[in-house]
């Protein structure tokens, strides 16, 4: 019986509470258009609200506890078309015990389907070599659920229900990057209660460029819109490129609801290193009903040219949208408290990370691309290039790039090119097979280059081929650190492949991760190596090793190398922050321009050249003008030619070099850079 | 009573110290740039030959001094890398006379560098072959190296690498009692980068694959440094005519059904003597 009572009392308190709600927002819409009209409207919404108060009084002094939504009675959902849809809602809102202001006010447990259907068309245009276009039509349904509200906050979820893609024009191919795949997984959206979203929560399988089309879509649809929304204004709002500024204005109020037109005007911020020029025109409209508490349809006609001045490219992105509600109702209670504390992602999608690392859509690339083709084949065709006169290094290249996907693609083609290098070969085309073991950098193909360091049987420039192509290894396996550290420990003189194997050690410390060497990383192991590097007087090996580590982890190490004796320890020592483009790097490199011996000084501004902060920049200007040394000064010309594109005062170095340096071979030398530089 | 020694200690400093120097040298080099930060490079190459007389009222030191730097700098979309570097530089300097420490002293080395790190390091302080490495093509990063960007719900993405051709070897001569650097370099460079820029989901892609062949450049060394005798030798430097090519292409079914060349840079061959007496 209280159960009954309560859920009377909440339907009257729900009833009441929502028809003040529309009689205040109708009195909002009408008093812009109608004052006097509106009058009427808000007397009515103020008698509705003394009612709810009163029923909430008597049910509260009834002694009756309030439901926690969920169970509440669900209204049934209704496929009646509009008018069952109002009906419906009125059945929803009465449920509600809590009512919401603003666009978004709808209760917990509504839904929403949609029909989406749209068209992307796309083109990367060159001045030069036209528009290439392309593009797809997308179309299905957009599920949207409200699950839940905390605070100022919704959560709703979405899924892209029997979403399509196929081909627009030309370039029509299947999606087998899974784009339509990931889309259609449900997801998770927080908004504010002006529509804002706030985060998403993607299933855990998605790649990066997954979540971005989703969150585009979304985009779309999502319209932030503040309670309080008349005439135009302006606001900042994210999407899947980024953060943008946009125009907004009410273009249609009337009492069942408004729609909205969104224009942006332009991005703040975009992925990458800058922010790319670009024009947007277009608009989208969004139509809220009031009633309803939520959107009705979204119609969206934007355009993006985004250019990359540097390539010369342009990229042009139109989207026809069109996401109109289907039927409106309420599905069944969600338990989504879990949810709230889940690690959200951000709203903008120009922090995403895009790469995807061996990604599938380039394997798949690559696997039709080699479909029939054997490692016979693809040797033939490099032996024929690399033979041929005069040679295309474009074409080798690509033959070159067909074997190292061979040899991803097939675990079993590491060991056939082993066989074939050790049978004999051109000298020339067995390096390239070898180096593309390397490039290939899979656990096949670096146990074969382990086994081939280590053949006796080997020559000893096969030996030194397979060490040299260990060092385009991305992840380096257990055995190959293994085997290094076991070389370099047991190695009385560290000449030839045992100081290329602390060469490569250190250049594989950073990617090895956590592999352990006898509990031991890699980078603790070369580390450990100091005292045997001293003792055999090959302390700028260890330096050189550490240089490799490109981490600011070997400046310490570096540091106390500085004083030596000896000119070569000293420029190895500073050399070993050549890779640290860091505050750190640079500063002990500009400690290095002090240094006796105008050698070690060579070496650290030639250093300084790898470069690209304004305080090496600064340095290099300052021993291009100062320094005592003609050859040091000399040697700047090559760093301050990198900078001089695009910094002045770099350019004015060499400018100052070429008229005003006492030696005159510096004076050509910053000419010819000069020149070079046009 | 010291302060009337002050002027014969001052003297005899001046004495000890009073030295005549004389420096011959000879420097040549090149830089030549091609592209821009998206994709290019730059190439730049130094070599230099320097004999010292030091004349002090005790000994005469006598030094000769041969460095040369070759570098290749390389841009694939805005991530900057020194592709390959060579580094040479050799010193032997003779002391005749009373004098601290050792009447000889030499010492050269030989650096490496492949895609910015070094693979080869071998220092001698003897007549000796420095070694090197012979040519051969490498992957200069890892994995391909992306500057992806988003526009609408699609990727629009620019992902590269590039193949280094990097082979070298030196051999040096240090005479025991002759202040004299004789080195004999050969070394070749080579760079392919490549570079993808599409939009859309993968196969429904535009895009354009950029390619830049540059830094084919081919250094042949032959110099003598002797502090007696002068400076005599060549060093030659020659590099292919560099391009960067724009191929429009449409990538359907996984194949580039068309391709087209948009743009192209190049500049012509270059052959220079760096240094020739």
């Amino acid at each position: 019986m209280k159960v009954v009572g309560a859920a009377c009392a909440g339907d009257l308190l729900s009833f009441c509470t929502n028809a003040a709600r529309r009689g205040v927002a109708a009195w909002a819409v009408t008093t812009m258009n109608h004052p006097r009209q509106s009058r009427f409207a808000l007397l009515a919404s103020l008698t509705c609200l003394t009612l709810a108060c009163g029923g909430l009084l008597l049910w509260t002094h009834d002694g009756g506890a309030a439901l926690p939504l969920a169970e509440a009675t669900p209204a049934q959902a209704n496929d009646d078309g509009a008018a069952g849809e109002r009906r419906d809602h009125q059945r929803l809102a009465r449920t509600d015990a809590a009512q919401h202001v603003g666009f978004y006010s709808a209760a917990v447990g509504s839904t929403f389907e949609y029909a989406l259907k749209g068209r992307f068309e796309y083109s990367v245009s060159h001045p030069e070599g036209g528009r290439q276009p392309s593009g797809m039509q997308v179309g299905g349904a957009m599920d949207v659920c409200v699950a839940d509200r905390r605070d100022d906050m919704i959560l709703v979820r979405v899924e892209l229900r029997d979403l399509t893609l196929s081909a627009l024009i030309g370039g029509g191919g299947n999606d087998e990057g899974g784009m339509g795949n990931a889309a259609r997984k449900p997801f998770h959206v927080q908004l504010g209660p002006d529509g804002r979203v706030r985060g998403y929560l993607f299933g855990t399988d998605l790649n990066g460029q997954q979540r971005n089309f989703v969150r585009g879509l979304f985009a779309y649809y999502a319209h932030t819109v503040p309670a309080d929304a008349h005439g135009a204004w302006q606001a900042t709002d994210v999407d899947a490129a980024g953060e943008f500024e946009a125009d907004f204005r009410v273009v249609d109020a009337h009492a069942d609801g408004q729609s909205i037109e969104r224009k942006k005007q332009r991005y703040t911020a975009m992925a990458g290193p800058e922010l790319h020029p670009h024009t947007l025109s277009g608009q989208s409209r969004a139509t809220f009903d009031t009633a309803m508490g939520w959107l009705r349809a979204v119609e969206v006609d934007e355009r993006t040219t985004t250019k990359m001045e540097e390539l010369g490219l342009e990229i042009d992105l139109r989207a026809v949208l069109s996401i109109a509600l289907q039927k409106h109702g309420e599905g069944a209670p969600v338990s989504v408290g879990a949810l709230w504390d889940a690690a959200w992602l951000p709203a903008a999608g120009h922090g995403e990370d895009l790469t995807t690392k061996d990604d599938a859509s380039e394997r798949a690339t690559w696997t039709k691309r080699l479909a029939g083709q054997t490692l016979v084949n693809l040797i033939d065709d490099l032996a024929a290039l690399l033979a041929a006169a005069p040679q295309d290094p474009e074409a080798i290249d690509r033959a070159w790039q067909a074997l190292i996907w061979l040899t991803k693609l097939q675990p079993k083609v590491a060991a056939d090119i082993q066989a074939r290098v050790n049978a004999g070969m051109e000298t020339r085309l067995a390096d390239m097979l070898v180096s593309a073991l390397g490039a290939a950098g899979t656990e096949a193909a670096q146990d074969v280059l382990a086994a081939m360091r280590r053949d006796a049987a080997s020559t000893p420039a096969l030996r030194t081929s397979a060490t040299i192509a260990l060092f385009q290894v991305a992840e380096p396996s257990a055995r190959v650190l293994g085997d290094l550290a076991g070389d370099l420990g047991r190695a009385n003189d560290l000449v030839g492949d045992d100081a290329m194997a602390m060469l490569l050690l250190g250049a594989l410390a950073p990617r090895a991760a956590d592999t352990k060497i006898d509990g031991r990383n890699a980078f603790e192991t070369l580390l450990a190596l100091e005292g045997k590097t001293v003792q055999q007087d090959r302390t700028d090996l260890w330096l050189n090793a550490l240089a490799n580590t490109g981490t600011a982890d070997v400046l310490p190490h570096a540091q106390r190398y500085t004083a030596h004796e000896n000119d070569r320890v000293r420029a190895a020592a500073y050399a070993a922050a050549r890779r640290v483009d860091k505050p750190a790097g640079v500063a002990l490199l500009e400690r290095g321009l002090t240094d006796r011996s105008a050698d070690v000084r060579v070496d650290v501004v030639v250093a300084l050249g790898e470069h690209r902060s304004p305080a090496a920049r600064a340095a290099l200007i300052r021993a291009a003008r100062d320094d005592s040394d003609a050859t040091v000064r000399r040697r700047t010309l090559s760093g301050l030619a990198g900078f001089a594109k695009k910094n002045a005062d770099a350019r004015q170095a060499i400018e100052q070099m070429a008229t005003g340096d006492p030696d005159a071979d510096n004076q050509k030398a910053a000419r010819t850079v000069l020149d070079g530089l046009r | 009573m010291f302060t009337n020694l002050r002027p014969v200690f001052a003297a005899a400093a001046v004495l000890v110290s009073s030295s005549l120097a004389a420096q011959y040298s000879r420097s040549g080099s090149y830089v030549r740039s091609i592209g821009n930060s998206w994709l290019g490079g730059r190439v730049s190459v130094s070599a230099a030959l320097s004999t010292t007389t030091s004349i002090l009222t005790t000994s005469t030191t006598r030094t000769s001094n041969a460095s040369l730097t070759a570098a290749v700098d390389g841009n694939v979309l805005t991530h900057g890398f020194r592709a390959a570097q060579l580094t040479f530089s050799a010193r032997n300097s003779v002391r005749i006379g009373v004098g601290f420490g050792a009447p000889q002293s030499a010492t050269a080395s030989f650096r490496l560098q492949l895609a910015g790190y070094n693979v080869w390091d071998r220092s001698v302080t003897t007549t000796g072959d420095l070694g090197g490495i012979p040519a051969r093509t490498y992957s200069l990063f890892p994995s391909d190296v992306h500057a992806d960007v988003g526009v609408g719900p699609f990727t629009v993405r620019l992902g590269g690498n590039a193949g280094v051709t990097l082979g070298a070897g030196a051999v040096v001569i240090l005479p025991t009692t002759t202040p004299e650097v004789r080195l004999m370099l050969s070394g070749t460079t080579a760079v392919l980068g490549r570079a993808n820029v599409s939009v859309g989901v993968s196969g429904f892609r535009a895009g354009v694959e950029l390619q830049a062949r540059f830094a084919e450049q081919r250094l042949t060394v032959s110099l003598i440094a002797n502090a007696l005798s002068g400076l005599s030798g060549m060093c030659d430097y020659q590099i292919q005519a560099m391009s960067l090519r724009l191929i429009a292409y449409l990538e359907a079914f996984w194949t580039r059904v068309y391709s087209t060349t948009l743009a192209s840079w190049a500049s012509g061959f270059v052959g220079r003597d760096l240094l020739n007496l």
